[in-house]
């Protein structure tokens, strides 16, 4: 539901808006192009910032990256939000060294 | 390849996490531990546990273990005991007798009774760690004599877009690259992101760099410590 306001056409723009925005970002996660892909996932969360999908396929890009503390951030963020995320879980507890 | 056998003594941490995996991975394995608790625990993974006190040199005798490939003494609370088993396994004639260490001098001791092998689990996972932390863009460091380490480095920014023939590790940092493992972006079939990770062995000159591939590189410790400098 949008919390936003309480027109419904807006409502759909926006919920489509941040479909597009997260299928942009696996998109362009797919095709190697990272830089891209954080845009589109970071623009996800401005519209939505409780999508769940956005942080851990941002986790994922910062997890190749090395950049493990902020790989875990973003993981946690997901399974915050969605605590039965499995790839999320599985993710993290790589992380931090867990089988 | 005829299956080896293992017996270990002292099911602690250390001993039980040992007996479980070479159990898991279909060896023959037979523990041993005074607590009738801890061997109760781990009957059902294991080919054989029993309740004894291998300090009792004719409780020992009576379990006939003298033949096993390894026998692994992992009593990690007691220094005195553990040098008395190794003893007792010696004078059995054990042919390969591994022992956890607590300090550098009950090494010592353990291997002047006869251990072949002495393991010190807390000591070298802390210089794992301290590696790790000191140097988080290497994966993995492997000693290969006192000159010469093989390491997996995480591939520096400044290499990732170019290709192996340009880097030219062995003619710039003359280190040999052996193997480089990457990250393919997959979608599952759940419609779900993750990366594949692939290795190839010897990789082709023309070979680019992405971002995330890991370099395994082999070379002396004064070449590779410039590589690892690079960011």
């Amino acid at each position: 539901m949008n919390e936003k306001n309480g027109d419904l056409t807006n409502g759909k723009d926006n919920i489509s808006q941040e479909q597009d925005a997260l299928e942009l970002g696996k998109f362009y996660f797919y095709n190697g192009r990272y830089a891209e892909a954080i845009e589109s996932f970071n623009r996800t969360l401005q519209i939505n910032k409780n999508n769940e999908e956005a942080y851990y396929n941002l986790g994922l890009i910062y997890e190749n990256q090395n950049a493990k503390d902020l790989a875990q951030k973003m993981f946690e963020r997901a399974l915050q939000i969605n605590p039965d995320y499995k790839k999320a879980n599985q993710h993290l507890n790589k992380l931090k060294g867990l089988k | 390849m005829k299956k080896k056998s293992y017996v270990i003594i002292g099911l602690g941490t250390f001993g039980s996490s040992i007996a479980r995996e070479l159990a898991a991975k279909g060896e023959q394995v037979l523990v041993i531990d005074k607590d009738e608790e801890k061997v109760q625990e781990i009957i059902d993974a294991v080919t054989q546990a029993i309740v004894a006190d291998a300090t009792d040199e004719k409780s020992l005798k009576s379990l006939d273990i003298a033949d096993t490939d390894y026998a692994i003494v992992s009593i990690g609370d007691n220094m005195e005991a553990s040098i008395m088993i190794t003893l007792l396994l010696k004078e059995l004639g054990v042919k390969n007798i591994i022992a956890k260490g607590l300090n550098q001098l009950h090494g010592k001791v353990l291997a002047r009774v006869g251990a072949d092998r002495i393991v010190f689990p807390e000591s070298e996972m802390a210089e794992k760690l301290v590696h790790s932390l000191l140097s988080p863009n290497i994966l993995e460091e492997i000693y290969l004599s006192s000159d010469y380490n093989m390491i997996e480095l995480v591939a520096p920014k400044k290499f990732i877009g170019k290709n192996l023939k340009d880097i030219d590790l062995r003619a710039k940092y003359n280190v040999i690259l052996i193997g480089k493992k990457t990250h393919v972006p997959v979608v599952t079939d759940e419609g779900e992101s993750d990366w594949e990770e692939t290795l190839s062995i010897a990789p082709n000159p023309d070979e680019e760099i992405n971002e995330g591939d890991v370099l395994i590189v082999i070379g002396s410790n004064e070449k590779l410590n410039k590589l690892k400098e690079e960011k």
